[in-house]
């Protein structure tokens, strides 16, 4: 970490000597390092702001809630979906149960 | 992080069991291919009354024998067909007689085939109210003549 920092010095005098605008490069430099090491910015924003969600209380009651409600709109749709399907596939074998024209009647089999 | 992380799992099942118990419960229940079946889904597409429900599957149940016989007829002639055919096209002779035979056959069955649907979708549009009725014709709709 020393040699980091020592490292990071060097660099950080050698832009002295380049002749563009960079007022209080150092200090920037050295605010922003310590603003990283003080948060550790192991996940990225969004699972930092997930988790600081997610642990306060209200919004985790509220979150779950979602999930449920999510889940039941998802079975709603499916279990449309599969009933319109069904629907289809029983009107065809009735008409098959009533007419013997059509292939594989099966009346009361 | 611990805490966020259960809450996530736990809202996740949550919403799986909540999801899997709705299909569970209202899925439609009747997934076989038989008559029974297409019966339990006439009464609930038609909302039939249990009156209305025994009558019309009396009808299809007195109907039994004749679409089963007509239907076999129509299988037999099938293959009558298809022997013909194969005779014409192995040893290239063509019996017109019996081919003239089959036709008859054939347009005389129809004939008998369209009108026992027909009668059949006829009584049991009878024990339908207005309503019920419109909406099982146009289910049938393509086997009416």
């Amino acid at each position: 970490m020393d040699r980091d920092t020592e490292q990071l010095d060097k660099a950080l005098e050698l832009w002295q000597d380049v002749d563009i605008e960079h007022p209080r490069l150092n200090a920037r430099v050295w605010a922003r390092v310590a603003n990283e090491d003080s948060e550790p910015a192991a996940l990225p924003n969004f699972f930092n702001l997930v988790q600081s969600i997610l642990n306060r209380p209200v919004y985790a009651a509220v979150f779950v809630v979602a999930c449920v409600l999510g889940g039941l709109l998802l079975a709603e749709l499916r279990v449309a979906q599969q009933q319109v399907v069904r629907g289809e596939q029983l009107a065809e074998s009735y008409k098959q149960v009533i007419d013997p024209l059509i292939k594989d009647t099966y009346l009361f089999e | 992080m611990w805490k966020s992380l259960s809450v996530l799992v736990i809202g996740l099942a949550c919403g799986l069991v909540a999801h899997f118990s709705y299909v569970d419960a209202y899925a439609p229940g009747c997934f076989s291919a038989d008559a029974e079946c297409e019966m339990e889904w006439l009464r609930s597409e038609l909302d039939l009354s249990e009156e209305q429900f025994a009558r019309i599957t009396r009808l299809h149940g007195d109907r039994e024998r004749e679409i089963r016989t007509l239907s076999r007829k129509v299988r037999d002639l099938e293959l009558l067909l298809a022997e013909l055919e194969a005779e014409r096209v192995t040893n290239g002779y063509v019996d017109y007689l019996e081919i003239r035979n089959y036709l008859k056959a054939k347009r005389k069955l129809d004939e008998a085939c369209v009108k026992s649907t027909s009668d059949l979708i006829a009584s049991v549009g009878d024990v339908m109210n207005v309503d019920q009725r419109k909406r099982y014709f146009s289910i049938v709709q393509s086997r009416i003549n």
